[in-house]
């Protein structure tokens, strides 16, 4: 790679000279390649201690009297080097005689080089990533042997300790590993982990390693220190294994995307870091917290910030603060916590001009303000604004790229539909309030009439603290839908995709689905208590909702509890609005908490048990102690309490909880359990405590609400809600914030996600043990081959109904990878048939997919049963159905595969020819004739086979091969009968007993003998058929009417006709001819009978040596 | 908390367990507070009530843990089973997929439960006569099949709930006592190895149930 002319003075110092010529030198590093030696070693280790590694190597210009050299090209291989040597000496070396003086040589040359990087650059614009950084990219694939496609995102300078010594060298993040290099006077140390199996992460700073980063896994703990930049690695690293575990919860199976987008967004803020993944990482965090702060849609991109102040006309002052730009949102945050927070919706923005700085207290000069008009005539000023013009001009450049709002469609189509979205139940199943509760709701919409007035309404109402503390002393309910969709963003969402929820809803409820069978199942054990849901009113709107949702995500579909949010987010809110509150709170304010695993609720249960250690130790350590620490509060959460406290009061909670966040729950959650200390800490059982928790939460009570239900409260006062709520804001109000719960989440998420994947490990040993074949070694490392090597196919585990394995499921490809490398059945010219029959064998419903016992089983058969099971599995895997005849033709076999085969046939003829064949007499005939007519034997081109009068099913084939495993799904008493051997099949199944057998010519020789007998066995077989009684037989009738003329016979033994007319066989007279076939009683005794067979197959195997070799392989190759 | 509550012999963990929309809620809530309600919330995660019945002159509190049904609560649910000496597990008789899925439920429970648990196979709704899809034979003899205990209930007009409970109850207090006569307890103190169905008899504060798996 040609770079910018350099001077440089110092030419040998650590470089040695491969090449020269008059005018130029080429380089190789010091220590990379040939050279050995003590100064090679040095400048290893100088390379990996310091920051800028150079390339290895490099050419040189020179003239012949000058002292400087320019540096003009650098490569990362020699090829690379070479490459532009050469083209030096074609392009340049002939014209650079023609210069008269040495200056002007040297001046062509750094012109030449230069224009050559002008032109070279257009093509490489898109290329984002520094030189530097190429370098060090090349040599993390090298060293850690990654696959091309694994992405290096950031490397730090670190040391490891190593028992009590610090090793210097360089921590490399990448996307799916964290490695460790370093390289001291030839002792090199090399660490490689995959986030994916990484439990914890930590900052530690103990005796032994002080100030450290822990790093601990399942296999070990691992210290790095000596980070210049530790808290930047760390979050780093956090980040990416975060990503890891977001990817084994998701089954995405898309795999890490760069946001190319995100990364031009944020460049101008972001100081140059050297990799272009680090920057979209930081840029992806960034984004993150910021659509978290401002409850924006998840997708939303930050583009930029700047300090400035925000003009409160409520109470006439400017607030410093920071002011964030995305595509879709201008937002404000005061710097002052909680005091004034605004969003925009560019939509909404009318018009942006400068303003004059008129009223501005502070400084003059550069005090540029904004004015920003929304489409409903209301201002928003902006001052103190440092590169005002710059603002403006991004805030019109983002409004010019806002998409044209479609014009939707009435709802009128709805009632063709046969429905119309319900305003909020409440107002339809009114309940008569008492004047007192009345009076207290008058109250409070006045002082929120009042406030909003002030504040404004909507979505870019001015969040005040002064409105924080009307919420948390409960939002009247006739507001609680509108600001309930403000406070949480879902609002944004609804605007965002009009007309969405009724497409979703007309093309939900026309399907069937098992998310719509378990939604119905639940929509009468909802919100009972409440008469619109003893109401089809109801009903059917939650119905709407749920089978909407479940269309609009199906990673969650419906999860039990989503049905009992949905019901009160429905009383209080018009049907759309309720659905966008439940799509907020399922993937913004409570993540994963409904997937497939309920993940995000277990998680959490993990951040309130360390909250709780914290903030109330004695409790945490009792209730660690009755064994219910982790599950106190799942429903909690999961309902947000409206399935523990009678909903009225619950929906106080939700009221803080859609302006605040997740915290509130947990902070709530942490009262709850300080109240009830004292009782707590007496319990003695866990279901005690239990029973104190459950009777406190269902007597709190909420005196400024009548319950809208039909049953009284019965339940024994406890507590006042907003009393509750206050006390939780005062207790742990501050010390419980978000971004400490977003923290902590990062830090559970870990621990969760690895518990269900070990339990899923677990269950899954366990249910391939009961198989008997492989042991328990065998199978925990097979296992984890096959997570490795369903990582690399970008596929991850998925918790499944049926069986624990069947989370593992492999496709061919990745069975075959494994079957090869682990399978001694896998070893010769058949090993791509045999793999393809096992498989065949192994999936059971034909979908192409094994799971991971059909792998363990299919290697177990191979390795540790007994003769006649595995003879019997191998029989099965060539029988029809399982082997379709258009398969027999061996098209996708090697060369010699097919001469093998063929091989083996005229060894069999060889064989013939010998006098001494047990079975003389007429019935003796030549292999060839059998092998000539063979075409007009097998019948079966379906899928099912149709051999005398049996119909064979695909199914009970299985069944048979497979028979003596532990618990076949639905063991029957009696293995199923085994279809007989069509002779071609046969012949395929001899030609693989050959090849498994090649190698000891004693085994070889059984399998040739017992073949010959039972292809005479077969013809035995086929001549009783005669005199049978076919007239019934219609469906043989017809197969026999349809004989193919062409020869079929897999081996090409066309050419033997002469033998047979000698030999006048009876079946060539009658019409229409018999079946040749062999049963799997005789072929198992025939085989069985040669006592070397026995022995061959009755050997175990161990695959532990394969496994190993499997670990240990180069996945360069495997990959690509 | 309540005195009385607090006085019992055996203190016996019993869970609930079988597809969603069974009944075991109502189940529970016929058993222990003789209540009946068309219409429930469907289980979170887990649901807790006791209840104490005499047998042979011995106070026995049962302690019921209901659980959620939905497939994707299992991973939660199924740590409850740890400790727990009974099951009842409950198929809707007018549903056979809850039938059928028995067979994945009693896996669950020999992959996370205690190996000695017993377990009675519930039929329930036995009212809705007119939309039985499993015949009582078939289940019987499934029962019988997989060593289990078997009953029809109706948790709605409340026919064989309380012998349901009585029976498991009992069974399971026959096997303890027995187990209790075969190698008496030394003294008071509660032996480390102590199977889980082996609960002490308490008139003290600090007996707790002894889970060692």
């Amino acid at each position: 790679m040609w770079i910018k002319p350099q001077e440089i003075f110092l030419k040998t110092a650590l470089w040695d000279t491969d090449d020269t010529s008059l005018y130029f030198v080429l380089q190789r590093r010091k220590g990379h390649g040939k050279s050995k030696g003590f100064s090679s070693l040095l400048v290893g280790t100088l390379d990996s201690v310091r920051d800028t590694k150079p390339a290895p190597y490099r050419i040189l210009h020179q003239t012949p009297n000058s002292e400087v050299y320019y540096v003009i090209a650098t490569a990362l291989t020699e090829p690379e080097i070479r490459q532009d040597w050469q083209w030096l000496f074609d392009n340049v070396c002939s014209t650079l005689h023609s210069f008269d003086t040495e200056e002007e040589v040297t001046e062509f040359v750094c012109c030449k080089i230069n224009s050559l990087i002008a032109t070279e650059q257009e093509t490489f614009t898109e290329d984002e990533d520094t030189v530097t950084y190429k370098n060090v990219d090349y040599e993390f694939h090298e060293r850690f042997r990654m696959p091309k496609d694994e992405k290096l995102v950031c490397y730090y300078s670190c040391s490891y300790w190593k028992g009590k010594m610090p090793r210097q060298g360089w921590m490399y993040l990448s996307v799916h590993y964290m490695c460790f290099y370093s390289y001291i006077f030839g002792r090199k140390t090399s660490i490689k982990i995959r986030w994916a199996d990484v439990t914890e992460l930590a900052k530690t700073n103990s005796l032994l390693f002080p100030d450290s980063i822990k790093v601990v896994t399942r296999d070990g703990e691992h210290y790095f220190t000596l980070f210049l930049r530790k808290n930047e690695t760390f979050a780093l690293m956090q980040q990416l294994a975060n990503i890891a575990m977001k990817q084994l919860i998701d089954d995405k199976t898309g795999s890490f995307n760069i946001d190319k987008e995100l990364l031009t967004k944020l460049s101008k803020n972001v100081p140059k870091k050297p990799s272009f993944l680090k920057r979209d990482l930081d840029a992806r965090k960034q984004s993150n917290l910021f659509t978290l702060r401002f409850r924006l849609p998840q997708n939303e991109k930050l583009d930029g910030t700047e300090e400035c102040t925000l003009w409160t006309p409520y109470n006439k002052r400017h607030n410093w603060g920071r002011l964030y730009l995305s595509q879709n949102f201008i937002c404000f945050d005061s710097r002052v916590r909680n005091l004034v927070r605004l969003t925009i919706p560019l939509r909404n923005v009318h018009q942006v001009e400068r303003a004059d700085s008129g009223g501005t207290a502070s400084s003059s000069g550069d005090s540029g303000s904004i004015l920003i008009t929304t489409a409903h005539h209301t201002s928003f000023l902006f001052g103190n604004i440092s590169d005002r013009d710059f603002l403006v001009h991004k805030i019109s450049e983002l409004l010019a790229k806002l998409p044209k709002e479609k014009a939707t469609k009435a709802l009128a189509q709805n009632e063709v539909e046969g429905w119309m979205p319900q305003p909020p139940l409440m107002t339809l199943f009114r309940t008569h309030q008492t004047s007192p509760i009345k009076q207290i709701q008058q109250k409070k919409e006045k002082q929120w009439e009042d406030h909003m007035a002030e504040v404004g309404r909507g979505v870019s109402m001015y969040q005040t603290t002064e409105g924080s503390e009307l919420v948390v002393n409960g939002i009247p309910e006739l507001l609680r839908g509108e600001l309930w969709s403000v406070f949480s963003g879902s609002i944004l969402q609804k605007a965002q995709n009009k007309g969405l929820y009724e497409r979703l809803v007309n093309k939900a409820l026309s399907t069937k689905t098992q998310a719509n069978d378990e939604i119905e199942r639940d929509l009468h054990r909802s919100l009972p208590e409440h008469r619109a849901f003893q109401n089809d009113v109801g009903i059917s709107a939650l119905r709407r909702v749920l089978c909407a949702y479940a269309l609009k995500n199906p990673q969650i579909g419906y999860c039990q509890a989503m049905n009992i949010v949905a019901s009160v987010l429905l009383i209080y809110c018009p049907e759309e609005q309720a659905f966008w509150l439940l799509a907020t709170i399922c993937e913004t304010l409570l993540p994963d908490y409904y997937n497939t695993r309920v993940v995000g609720a277990l998680v959490d249960q993990g951040v309130l048990e360390e909250l709780t250690e914290v903030h109330l130790p004695e409790l945490h350590a009792k209730l660690d102690e009755l064994g219910m620490m982790k599950m106190i509060s799942l429903s909690w959460f999961l309902t947000l309490f409206i399935s523990v406290m009678p909903y009225e009061c619950a929906v106080n909670v939700m009221d803080c909880f859609f302006y605040d966040g997740a915290k509130v729950i947990f902070q709530v959650t942490l009262t709850i359990l300080d109240i009830n200390r004292e009782i707590l800490l007496k319990c003695t059982e866990d279901g005690q405590a239990m029973q104190v928790l459950n009777d406190y939460l269902q007597g709190i009570y909420n005196e400024e609400a009548m319950a809208l239900s039909t049953e009284a409260r019965t339940a024994e006062k406890t507590i006042k809600i907003q009393e509750l709520i206050y006390q939780s804001y005062r207790s742990y109000g501050g010390s419980v914030s978000s971004e400490n719960i977003e923290h902590l989440r990062l830090k559970h998420r870990l621990r969760v996600v690895r518990q269900l994947e070990d339990s899923l490990e677990k269950n899954t040993l366990r249910a391939l043990q009961q198989d008997k074949l492989l042991e328990l070694n065998e199978l925990q490392e097979l296992l984890s081959a096959i997570r490795e090597e369903l990582l690399w196919a970008k596929r991850v585990p998925c918790e499944r109904l049926e069986a624990p394995y069947e989370s593992y499921r492999l496709d061919y490809t990745q069975f075959k990878t494994l079957y090869f490398a682990l399978s001694p059945w896998a070893k010769g010219d058949f090993a791509e048939a045999i793999t393809a029959r096992m498989f065949k064998l192994m999936d059971y419903d034909d979908d192409g997919i094994v799971s991971a016992r059909g792998l363990s089983v299919a290697l177990g058969l191979a390795c540790r049963a007994d003769a006649a099971r595995r003879l019997r599995a191998l029989y099965a895997a060539h029988s029809p159905p399982l082997l379709p005849r258009r398969d027999l033709r061996p098209t996708h076999f090697t060369d010699t595969g097919e001469e093998l085969a063929t091989d083996a046939i005229s060894f069999f003829d060889s064989i013939e020819e010998e006098p001494a064949s047990p079975e003389p007499g007429p019935l003796q005939r030549s292999i060839s004739e059998v092998c000539g007519d063979g075409a007009h034997m097998d019948k079966s081109d379906s899928e099912t086979s149709q051999i005398g009068n049996s119909y064979i099913s695909a199914e009970s084939v299985r069944a048979c091969g497979l028979a003596g495993l532990a618990s076949a799904a639905s063991t029957p008493s009696v293995a199923p009968a085994a279809p007989p051997l069509p002779r071609d099949h046969f012949l395929q199944l001899l030609a693989v007993l050959h090849d498994l057998t090649q190698t000891q010519p004693a085994v070889y020789e059984a399998v040739v003998l017992a073949g010959t007998l039972l292809l005479q066995l077969g013809e035995l077989n086929h001549r009783p058929l005669l005199d049978r009684e076919i007239s019934q037989d219609s469906l043989f009738l017809a197969a026999a009417a349809k004989q193919p003329e062409a020869q079929l016979d897999p081996n090409g033994n066309a050419t033997e006709p002469e033998q047979e007319s000698q030999k006048p066989s009876p079946s060539k007279e009658s019409e229409p001819d018999g079946v040749w076939s062999i049963t799997l009683e005789q072929f198992l005794a025939t085989m069985l009978s040669q006592p070397a067979l026995e022995e061959f197959f009755n050997e175990k195997v161990s695959i532990l040596p394969e496994l190993e070799l499997l670990r240990t392989r180069d996945r360069l190759q495997s990959v690509s | 908390m309540g005195t009385r509550e607090d006085e019992y012999d055996y203190l016996f963990k019993v869970v609930l367990i079988g597809d969603s929309g069974v009944g075991k809620s109502s189940l529970l809530s016929r058993f222990t507070r003789n209540e009946f309600n068309l219409e429930s919330k469907s289980t979170i995660g887990v649901e807790f009530a006791t209840r104490s019945i005499e047998v042979d002159g011995k106070t026995i509190k049962a302690q019921i843990w209901d659980t959620a049904g939905q497939e994707r609560y299992r991973a939660i649910t199924s740590a409850y089973y740890r400790g727990a000496v009974g099951a009842l597990l409950v198929y809707d008789i007018a549903k056979h997929l809850s039938y059928e899925n028995v067979e994945r439920w009693l896996r669950e429970l020999r992959d996370h439960a205690d190996q000695n648990i017993l377990i009675m196979l519930v039929g329930n709704k036995s009212d809705l006569r007119h939309l039985r899809s499993i015949p009582t034979d078939e289940a019987k003899a499934f029962a019988e099949r997989n060593g289990l205990s078997f009953i029809e209930t109706s948790a709605l007009d409340s026919t064989n709930v309380e012998p349901a409970f009585q029976n498991i109850l009992t069974e399971i207090y026959r096997i303890v006592s027995q187990k209790q006569m075969r190698d008496p307890p030394e003294g008071d103190v509660i032996r480390p190895d102590a199977e889980p169905t082996d609960v002490r008899p308490s008139h003290s504060d600090n007996v707790r149930k002894q889970c060692c798996q």
